[in-house]
């Protein structure tokens, strides 16, 4: 579960984030959207403790992780999964070590690891390509081998900024279907994307941002 | 498990990505090490060849002219009272004279003309096993020359002091130039991992992203800099051995006095490598240590 209580942000003078608060349950699946600039990357950072709030509370898993320090950091991000918009590969690893990277930080069991990888590439349809260098793929390919490391370690929470980005329709739906599935068994799921037509996919819950201001929230899944 | 194959993965991917640097690190802790070693192996020889020497020391303790044989037996009991003698023999006029003619025949006719007396009588005293010291003999020295009856005492004070201060010379420079060039060392993989870190400031980024603790991140350099260490030590062992073979060997035979010129014990070897693998690890460790503000 995430909570958020009138979480502020400036960049120096500019207002990037303003007195946001928000709700999501366990198991949602949250879509943020918004025009470029409109705070959703942002909003996503503060989730995963990659930035500081200047005002207000974020609670994720019942734990305050507003003014985390340093060394309590680490647990945090293990237990969430994180898409990130430029994918952060290690591009001289191959596909199947940027996977497992995340189980060896996580401490996942080998066995229980080893099943979770085949499914993840199985589901994002990578095995063909677990031997290649991250730096041999092509943008799409990168963007699975994101996602596939961020969902591996089946996370408590999942942000997602951008994941579909650079991926044709067939792909694209898979990944959804992967992410509803995730949903599904437990996982809180917040993407944030400027395409509508993404944002169409999660009517159940749509926070909508404006220059830093939530400016709409649907949410039919409880609150 | 697989925070080791981690480790040990990603210190691999470092030499080679980086390889002109870690040979460069590889090549000079080797040289630190193969001049530890050096100084190492011939200290070893020369300790050896003193303690060989320690173990034949034999004093000889002249006696006065004219002593009677009762007194010769009062002296014979004070001299084993103390507990540095082994073992102690009485020789006489006449087994002097007969021990100097059979080295030096050609001096029977000036012997002869000397008189039975020609030489002191004497104790030939060897040391017990445990006192068989450049400190045992000069102790027992001490204490004997000053007793009524004795006019000299022998046992190569000169040469075996020298050759004890010759050995600490020898070890007070080989810890001089070891601590130099350790240090050196220490330097040399210091800067190459934390060049290496921040050739990889994009990754460990990612890492922190992921989740990864400080520990973890750090392992891996870690691992890098003892493997650096050790694999210096190791290749300058081989550099040690060569040298050894084709140089000591072969010059040491003749200058250590009849003493088989050795190279050095297994655990010795042992010793050197754990020392190389200590100083990466030490440079590793001082490279690491200003983290987040330098790193991040």
């Amino acid at each position: 579960m995430i909570k958020l209580f009138h979480v502020s942000k400036h960049y120096g003078t500019k207002s990037v984030l303003n007195d946001v608060t928000l709700l999501i349950e366990k198991g949602d699946m949250c879509c943020i959207v918004g025009p470029n600039g409109a705070g959703k990357s942002t909003l996503l950072k503060l989730m995963f403790c990659q930035e500081q709030s200047d005002r207000g509370q974020i609670m994720i898993n019942n734990q305050n992780v507003t003014h985390m320090s340093q060394s309590a950091m680490p647990a945090v991000r293990q237990r969430m999964g994180f898409i990130f918009e430029d994918f952060r590969l290690m591009l001289r690893k191959t596909v199947l070590q940027n996977i497992v990277l995340a189980l060896t930080i996580a401490g996942t069991p080998h066995k229980q690891g080893r099943q979770n990888v085949d499914r993840v590439l199985e589901a994002l349809r990578l095995e063909h390509k677990k031997h290649d260098a991250a730096s041999d793929l092509s943008a799409g390919e990168q963007q699975r081998v994101c996602i596939a490391r961020a969902v591996v370690s089946d996370p408590l929470v999942l942000l997602a900024d951008e994941p579909t980005g650079s991926l044709d329709s067939t792909a694209t739906a898979e990944v959804f279907d992967l992410l509803r599935g995730m949903s599904a068994r437990g996982t809180t799921v917040v993407l944030a994307t400027q395409n509508q037509d993404v944002a169409d996919r999660f009517p159940q819950h749509r926070v909508t941002l404006n220059q830093g201001r939530m400016t709409e929230q649907r949410n039919t899944c409880g609150i | 498990m697989r925070y080791l194959i981690y480790c040990f993965r990603e210190t691999g991917a470092n030499f080679l990505d980086y390889r002109g640097l870690s040979a460069v690190a590889l090549v000079t802790s080797a040289l630190s090490m193969l001049c530890v070693g050096l100084f190492f192996v011939i200290y070893v020889n020369i300790h050896e060849v003193v303690q060989a020497l320690e173990n034949e020391i034999i004093m000889d303790i002249y006696l006065d002219e004219g002593l009677a044989e009762n007194q010769i037996l009062i002296l014979e009991r004070v001299i084993l009272l103390n507990p540095e003698v082994g073992n102690l023999e009485f020789v006489s006029h006449r087994d002097a004279i007969e021990a100097y003619l059979e080295r030096y025949q050609e001096e029977e006719a000036l012997v002869a003309s000397l008189g039975e007396q020609a030489l002191p009588a004497s104790f030939m005293v060897s040391l017990a096993p445990t006192h068989r010291t450049v400190a045992g003999v000069t102790s027992l020295a001490k204490k004997i020359e000053g007793i009524k009856g004795v006019s000299e005492i022998q046992y190569g004070q000169e040469w075996i002091q020298a050759f004890g201060w010759g050995t600490r010379l020898l070890m007070l420079i080989g810890s001089i130039v070891g601590a130099t060039l350790a240090l050196a060392s220490i330097a040399i993989v210091a800067n190459t991992i934390r060049l290496t870190l921040f050739n990889r400031k994009h990754d460990i980024d990612i890492l922190r992203l992921l989740g990864a603790t400080e520990a973890f991140i750090r392992g891996p350099f870690l691992v890098e800099g003892v493997a650096l260490g050790a694999l210096g030590a190791g290749v300058s062992l081989i550099l040690l051995k060569i040298i050894f073979e084709s140089f000591i060997y072969r010059v040491g035979d003749g200058l250590m006095q009849g003493h088989a010129v050795a190279f050095l014990s297994p655990a010795a070897l042992g010793a050197l490598v754990g020392c190389g693998a200590c100083l990466g690890f030490v440079g590793a460790i001082l490279s690491l240590r200003p983290t987040r503000k330098a790193w991040v």
